[in-house]
């Protein structure tokens, strides 16, 4: 079992816990390690760690729990010192701190709102679709941003259509990587993707 | 005295309503009362109401600017509603003391002084009638899901002037954000405000009162106060006010 690449166990441990603490998140947690959100986590990982593979502390805007881009970014990165998770959502950290310890830390913050510069070696937002734009705030260091056009989602108030729109979105400046892959197995949308600095 | 508001646009609801309004204030309100009308179009509403214009301090809030706008999501602008954001601003149109507002789709069929007299904090309606299991569920916060009914608020002297300043400060973000309207802003950043009108005075004609076991649709309930005629996108039972009192002789009497 040592040489099990998928710690299958870890996600009983967290299926438990969430059941039982927080059992109206069930769907919810299970929901952040679909097949789709692995897919666009791998997407950005891969891509970033192609661009840079080295950073001491990295910030996850919009973090959610961090269930697949926390384990992915610690498996590429080994000299990771801080993650760093913001979300305006207490529950969905208080279950990041339970399933990741000591590798993250969490600040509660409403992107949107709250923040209005980010110092960082690496600044993730998977969700920019979630939130107002990024251009709005000062991004001090490598970003790696996500969005998509599925508009028939509401909580999707901030979508783009295209990689042009994104860009202005965003407000970044050097691009080192844009690409578009579908949104998911069912709809005919995209997700676009973004790594650069402003 | 106390300054009982309300406002209207576009075509859907005519100075009818606003009258209307007035008089179910004039029958179930105990209190001395002033009744103003935030509008842009005078033309049919009784001399005895007091008529305020869109004030213009928030960038697009008028209709006309709200609709000339390109922000617009699901056939709407963004934030469709927000001329009732005025309503929040510290002695806005020079009015002070407490005060209440209603929207032009409410029916008060019984007397207010109830509400009135537990007054201590400000109050919102409540929408008691959701399913509380699913307010619960981080989607609903994810999707910027109202707690509130915004049909009616009461409030004194410039007790709700953070949302003001909030607005102030922060109206490109809240209008884009917000995209339901009013309610759902309130609900998100403001919550804490406020109390709520219990549902014991307050209900809705298309969703009911009180979640789980009142829930029946289409029914005024005659001990309650208020009734509100809000509806959801794609519901076809829903009917609004202009709809129901069609259909239904006892809200058509009631609404007079």
């Amino acid at each position: 079992m040592s040489k099990c690449a998928i710690p299958f166990w870890r996600y009983s441990t967290m299926i438990m816990h969430v059941n039982e603490e927080y059992p109206h998140r069930i769907n919810d947690f299970a929901k952040s390690f679909s097949k789709n959100q692995v897919l666009a986590k791998s997407w950005l990982v891969e891509h970033l760690y192609m661009i840079t593979g080295t950073a001491n502390n990295i910030t996850i805007l919009g973090s959610w729990y961090g269930t697949v881009i926390v384990p992915l970014l610690l498996n590429y990165y080994s000299n990771i010192k801080t993650i760093r998770l913001i979300d305006y959502d207490e529950e969905a950290l208080s279950i990041a701190r339970f399933m990741f310890g000591s590798d993250i830390v969490t600040q509660k913050a409403d992107v949107s709102f709250d923040c209005e510069e980010i110092e960082s070696d690496i600044i993730i937002n998977t969700s920019c679709e979630h939130m107002w734009h990024m251009k709005d705030i000062k991004l001090n260091g490598l970003c790696a941003l996500q969005s998509n056009d599925f508009l028939q989602e509401s909580s999707h108030v901030n979508c783009v259509h295209s990689l042009e729109e994104f860009i202005d979105q965003t407000g970044l400046q050097k691009i080192d990587y844009q690409g578009e892959i579908q949104f998911d197995d069912y709809h005919d949308n995209k997700r676009f993707m973004l790594i650069g600095r402003q | 005295m106390i300054h009982v508001l309300c406002s209207r646009w576009g075509e859907t609801y005519g100075p009818i309503y606003v009258n209307r309004l007035f008089n179910m204030v004039k029958k179930h309100l105990p209190f001395e009362f002033k009744f103003h009308c935030q509008t842009q179009d005078a033309q049919g509403i009784d001399e005895r109401i007091s008529i305020l214009p869109f004030l213009r301090d928030l960038p697009e809030s008028t209709p006309d600017e709200m609709f000339v706008s390109d922000n617009w999501r699901n056939n709407k602008p963004r934030l469709w509603d927000r001329p009732k954001l005025n309503y929040f601003k510290p002695n806005g149109w020079g009015l002070d003391g407490l005060r209440i507002a209603l929207d032009l789709d409410m029916i008060i069929h019984n007397d207010m002084s109830p509400i009135v007299n537990m007054f201590n904090k400000p109050m919102v309606g409540r929408s008691w009638w959701h399913n509380r299991d699913h307010e619960a569920r981080p989607d609903w916060k994810r999707r910027n899901g109202a707690y509130t009914n915004g049909g009616f608020y009461i409030w004194k002297d410039n007790q709700l002037e953070n949302i003001w300043h909030d607005c102030l400060k922060n109206y490109e973000k809240i209008y884009h954000i917000y995209t339901g309207g009013t309610d759902n802003f309130i609900s998100q950043r403001h919550l804490e405000l406020f109390d709520f009108v219990p549902s014991s005075m307050y209900y809705s004609f298309n969703r009911g009162c009180e979640w789980p076991h009142d829930l029946d649709k289409h029914i005024i309930r005659k001990d309650k106060i208020m009734c509100a005629f809000n509806t959801d996108p794609g519901d076809a039972t829903n009917l609004e006010l202009h709809d129901a009192i069609k259909i239904y002789d006892e809200v058509k009497e009631l609404w007079q």
